[in-house]
């Protein structure tokens, strides 16, 4: 009889800790509001992490961190980005990195540092308008991303 | 071997190919990009384009971080826009251009950083910070401009040369 079990004690276990059903996502998001940059306008960005839930978006305002502060958006790449459990720590850890808006970066960088957890990094093809001079002032994670540790 | 020995050899072979958190590192779902390259040629080489210059960006910050050869960080940063110069203007992008504007970019970047270092340690005010910001920003784009044609320079930054004053002011402006 306990033979009989143990294939749905292994299957449970399989279940339970296999890396499939504990992946995580991360999604890095457009949103549709801008503010006026060179005569065009900039795009705000965010990262979400596993969920829509305002809890789980981390964004970077002249508000300083803050979490929920989406404004909506569009899914940058088409599709959420898969992350190791190991790899969403390193994101959550990323993010509560300390910044000054506009003088370490602006919400373009505090995106990339979230991605930087996943290896990955905004794409360069004006999608996110003003990125590029966003880029070349404060690079792509941030002046003070060298003392961010994961 | 009755069925239910070879049940429970087959599941725990599953399990041990599959399972545990052991494999977390090696596993993982197909590239959510995957749909995007199955699309059209151009755009398909457009996408792995973008991909190859943010991996760069991503492998020299990892690279920088292991050495731990942070004596200059503005340094990466330059490095760093270097590969969006060569993305936006192409590999045979001049070298004496692309050197010159590192090096702008790099004073600019030094000079930025000791102006954060003193409003950071209340020498100046907010005000006084941000006019200087504004001003630094602006000569440097204006003296990046002397080097790069006005199709080059739009291409680069994506806005044309005439805005670099007034797009400047508006920018910093909205976002302290």
């Amino acid at each position: 009889m306990k033979k009989m079990f143990m294939p749905f004690v292994l299957l449970f276990c399989f279940i339970v800790f296999s890396p499939i059903t504990k992946a995580d996502y991360i999604g890095a998001f457009r949103s549709p509001v801008q503010l006026v940059v060179l005569g065009n306008v900039i795009n705000h960005t965010y990262s979400c992490i596993n969920s829509l839930n305002p809890g789980s978006c981390q964004s970077f305002s002249p508000a300083g961190l803050g979490t929920g502060n989406t404004y909506g958006g569009d899914l940058m790449g088409g599709s959420w980005i898969y992350a190791t459990p190991q790899q969403t720590i390193k994101a959550w850890r990323y993010s509560g990195c300390y910044m000054t808006y506009a003088l370490n970066g602006v919400c373009h960088q505090y995106t990339n540092r979230i991605l930087y957890a996943v290896g990955r990094e905004m794409a360069n093809n004006g999608y996110v308008m003003g990125y590029t001079f966003s880029k070349w002032k404060w690079g792509p994670r941030g002046t003070n991303f060298s003392q961010c540790n994961p | 071997m009755n069925a239910k020995k070879c049940l429970f050899i087959m599941t725990f072979c599953v399990f041990l190919t599959f399972g545990g958190s052991a494999f977390s590192e090696e596993m993982s779902f197909p590239p959510p990009d995957a749909e995007v390259l199955q699309g059209p040629q151009n755009e398909s080489n457009q996408f792995a384009r973008q991909e190859f210059y943010a991996k760069k960006s991503i492998e020299m910050e990892q690279a920088t971080r292991e050495s731990r050869e942070y004596s200059d960080p503005m340094w990466l940063i330059v490095r760093q826009f270097e590969l969006t110069m060569e993305e936006k203007l192409g590999a045979d992008f001049s070298f004496g251009a692309r050197t010159k504007l590192s090096s702008i970019q790099h004073n600019m970047l030094v000079k930025q950083a000791t102006i954060d270092a003193q409003y950071l340690g209340g020498k100046i005010s907010k005000k006084e910070y941000q006019e200087q910001t504004e001003t630094l920003t602006t000569k440097a784009l204006r003296a990046s401009a002397k080097v790069l044609d006005d199709q080059q320079f739009e291409t680069l930054f994506g806005f044309p040369k005439s805005d670099i004053q007034e797009s400047t002011q508006k920018f910093l402006s909205d976002t302290q």
